[in-house]
């Protein structure tokens, strides 16, 4: 959670480029360079990349991500690199993006109060018992 | 007699080493440098009187004194960085305006460069003299993310077109990166505070238990509780870190 959405990030990364003036392939080819490599998004995007190379079709990349915002993004690529004018989209998309990943982070944050009990009760509480009542349980025992 | 001696001596160098190669990286101000110099060395004179008798103690003492600088380094680089990390959009602001009301790149950097507190203006006049002798960042940043962003700064500095817009754009991207940090760490540190006053009360009760004098005979007891609370504890600690974005 402390890293961005990868796509949001990707957005900002290729906005920032287009406004420096870089190719979108560049951009593109810069954000794989600079992200994980086991990041499942930017391994897309090396195969987005390597198919626009060999000439193959990209459509069967679509398949590979349930996310609508990662697909409108593949979307997006193949449009920038037919030539259209993406930059208005990608600003659009941007704002989406933020307020995607708002949403999402709001729902986690959401959910964090009963994660974190979970360690608490199955692990925490117990070894606190067992410090605390553990010696007289023994002493009982021994006794009885 | 004369092994304290020599060893009181070679502390005496020692410390004087550490305190040049502590200015050297600039790990303090300029200011009272000589006051500091003359405190560093009475210490170890003082130390050296208390530990004449105890050889294995100076020893150790020395040693100390001889990786100290290295230890200081290595926290003192890692704190200008965050710091750095946390208000490198300000600077960015304090540039836009420095540039908008007409000085140039390196001119405006200079002068915010002289208004930064201590700790920043040692990494702004490294970034500042690298632009000057095109020294490689690589050398000079050790986080890949300040590197990154001194190397789009260096970029701006050597194209010198539309500074101005893309200074902007660099600072739009990275205020929409912190908001998301900070945010996402607000929420985790409540969870990482919880985690640590627990395993404050429990190391509490650990040493309260552990002074009793049939101590022995609940061993097995306190091993398996400490195991189960470093469990939680670390399970506590990863939450949030691993998480996966769905969108």
């Amino acid at each position: 959670m402390e890293n961005l959405a990868p796509p949001l990030e990707f957005v900002l990364h290729l906005r920032f480029s287009l406004e420096k003036g870089e190719s979108l392939k560049q951009s593109v080819k810069n954000y794989i360079e600079k992200s994980s490599p086991r990041c499942p998004w930017s391994f897309l995007l090396a195969k987005w990349i390597a198919y626009k190379e060999m000439g193959k079709p990209t459509a069967s990349l679509m398949n590979e991500t349930n996310s609508i915002y990662r697909k409108s993004l593949l979307d997006l690529l193949e449009a920038g690199s037919r030539g259209e004018a993406i930059y208005q989209i990608l600003c659009q998309m941007e704002e989406e993006l933020v307020e995607a990943s708002q949403n999402e982070m709001a729902k986690y944050i959401s959910t964090l109060p009963f994660k974190a009990l979970i360690p608490l009760l199955l692990f925490q509480f117990p070894a606190f018992l067992l410090l605390l009542l553990g010696p007289l349980l023994l002493n009982f025992l021994s006794a009885a | 007699m004369l092994k304290s001696t020599i060893l009181s001596l070679l502390g005496l160098v020692i410390a004087h080493r550490t305190h040049v190669i502590s200015e050297k990286n600039n790990l303090f101000t300029n200011k009272f440098s000589t006051l500091r110099h003359v405190l560093v060395l009475f210490s170890q004179l003082l130390v050296s009187f208390f530990l004449f008798e105890h050889l294995h103690l100076l020893f150790f003492e020395i040693v100390v004194v001889f990786l100290t600088p290295l230890m200081m380094m290595k926290v003192t680089i890692y704190a200008r960085e965050r710091r750095m990390k946390a208000h490198f959009v300000s600077l960015l602001d304090s540039l836009i305006i420095r540039m908008r009301s007409g000085k140039s790149f390196r001119d405006a950097f200079v002068l915010i460069l002289h208004e930064s507190d201590p700790l920043l203006r040692v990494l702004m006049s490294e970034f500042h003299s690298s632009l000057i002798y095109k020294r490689p960042l690589d050398e000079l940043f050790f986080q890949k993310e300040i590197r990154e962003y001194f190397a789009e700064l260096a970029k701006i500095d050597e194209q010198n077109h539309k500074s101005i817009d893309r200074l902007r754009s660099l600072r739009r991207k990275m205020k929409v990166q912190q908001d998301f940090r900070q945010k996402s760490r607000q929420a985790l540190v409540q969870v990482q505070a919880q985690a640590m006053i627990l395993a404050l009360i429990y190391g509490i009760l650990l040493i309260v238990l552990l002074f009793r004098d049939d101590v022995s005979k609940y061993m097995s007891l306190i091993v398996v509780s400490t195991l189960l609370f470093a469990v939680g504890f670390i399970c506590l600690q990863m939450i949030g870190k691993g998480y996966k974005w769905k969108i």
